[in-house]
């Protein structure tokens, strides 16, 4: 039983790192395309995935990912996979969503006096705009994490093995809903309060 | 920051290339759809083991058919989409046997009689009820199901009640226990062993119509996979005639 809770732990903390990375990556880029300086033809996609993926349950997300999903492109996922797309997906779209409020906040005269200097988008991107924007929406990011942590939850539906499930069988044995459910609560405060102070440390030290 | 998001990417990438490497031959795996709280077919035990007379079915099932066996947990209501969605090879759970569930997958019969009746339980008191229609003149009656559940579309014929479907047994003898429901409908076999557990249970049989008899528990087997159905009837016929269902029958579901 420790042995399956601490598996368990670990794969929540893979399914939600996991589904971090991939939701920063394509936060990333959504954030960028749609921002008010750098908008262009292709934005309104950009536009339109964030509206399907923010206006959506993620559970509903999750079941089309795991049980549609193959069918359209014909390959099988195991529900760890699925889970982690259907996390970072969703991800992507709120990430998205903060990282374009951060580019959009920097000004107008920036980006000129950048262009002025000869600088290409990309390096203005890379080396002016998007330090600014991490050190001011990085409290947002590690919210998050955290709520990404907590969605992995949901995960459990599709018989994938974690935290809270470990906690439903557990609670199918003993009937015992009370110190059971509590104790699930603590580990999942304990995962985030960890998580969320060590990136708020490490964005004081490295931003 | 580079250095730490560099790290965090070789981690994750390293522990996914141990997952996918730890990943099992599939050839000759039987994946088994499976729900965890259904007593006496499946439950886990208190150092969290899978047990139960489906679980001892599968392994001697897995042994006639030569086959190494993993079982992949989910919540009942998924357990038929996951079988036509081929996420799993069979699903087993004390799956009743009825015309609507034939005419979707394959059921291989491995235990069980006709059943015509069906058991609705309260929590103690019972209030003189008979018929569902004696139920139906409660003050706001309220039935608790397990969701996808053979039992779930029995109630739901009855608009004047109100039902509430869970995932799972257990939560629903907590819901009776905690008064969030008058009664709940449980699966027979299943609740001959919880009323030894639970001596509260009150427990009054009410007739089905004919549409809805049960034929016993099944095995499932996607309806496009017929070789795996035949080697499973082939399977269970064999371990019929040897008297082990019998004896595995003796040995979960007596008294």
């Amino acid at each position: 039983m420790v042995f399956s809770l601490i598996q368990s732990i670990g794969v929540t903390l893979l399914l939600a790192l996991s589904a971090a990375v991939l939701g920063l990556m394509g936060g990333l880029f959504i954030g960028i395309i749609t921002s008010k300086q750098l908008r262009n033809r292709v934005s309104f996609l950009a536009d339109g995935y964030m509206l399907i993926m923010r206006g959506t349950p993620l559970f509903v997300q999750l079941l089309l990912v795991y049980y549609v999903l193959p069918d359209l492109i014909g390959i099988s996922l195991s529900p760890l996979t699925a889970g982690v797309i259907a996390l970072g997906l969703n991800e992507a779209a709120y990430t998205g969503a903060i990282i374009k409020g951060g580019l959009n906040t920097i000004q107008e005269e920036q980006w000129q006096a950048a262009q002025v200097l000869g600088y290409h988008t990309f390096t203005t991107l890379k080396d002016i705009m998007l330090p600014q924007v991490f050190r001011s929406v990085m409290p947002a990011l590690s919210n998050e994490l955290a709520l990404i942590i907590k969605d992995t939850s949901l995960v459990s539906a599709i018989g994938l093995i974690e935290i809270t499930q470990i906690g439903k069988n557990l609670v199918a044995t003993t009937l015992r809903p009370l110190e059971i459910y509590v104790a699930i609560a603590l580990i999942y405060l304990v995962i985030t309060t960890v998580i969320t102070q060590l990136t708020n440390y490490i964005s004081k030290r490295l931003l | 920051m580079k250095g730490v998001l560099l790290f965090v990417l070789l981690m994750l990438s390293a522990v996914w290339g141990i997952y996918y490497a730890s990943l099992e031959d599939e050839s000759n795996l039987l994946t088994v759809g499976i729900e965890t709280a259904f007593p006496p077919f499946e439950m886990l035990n208190s150092s969290g083991e899978l047990i139960g007379f489906d679980i001892e079915v599968i392994k001697q099932l897995s042994y006639k058919l030569k086959k190494k066996v993993r079982f992949v947990m989910m919540p009942f209501d998924n357990l038929i989409l996951s079988l036509v969605k081929k996420k799993v090879d069979i699903i087993m759970g004390g799956i009743s046997i009825t015309e609507h569930r034939k005419s979707v997958i394959n059921l291989v019969h491995y235990s069980g009689n006709c059943v015509s009746t069906m058991p609705l339980v309260f929590w103690k008191e019972n209030f003189g009820i008979k018929t569902m229609d004696d139920f139906a003149q409660l003050e706001k009656p309220v039935i608790s199901v397990q969701s996808g559940s053979i039992q779930k579309d029995w109630i739901a014929s009855f608009s004047c009640i109100t039902v509430h479907q869970l995932e799972t047994i257990s939560e629903l003898i907590l819901n009776l226990k905690q008064g969030k429901c008058t009664a709940c409908v449980i699966e027979p076999t299943v609740l001959s062993v919880l009323s030894k557990k639970y001596p509260e249970l009150n427990i009054v049989m009410i007739d089905l119509p004919k549409d809805q008899h049960i034929y016993g528990y099944g095995i499932g087997v996607a309806q496009s996979n017929k070789q795996l159905t035949n080697d499973i009837n082939k399977a269970i016929g064999a371990l019929k005639n040897e008297g082990v269902l019998k004896r595995l029958e003796e040995t979960w579901f007596s008294p």
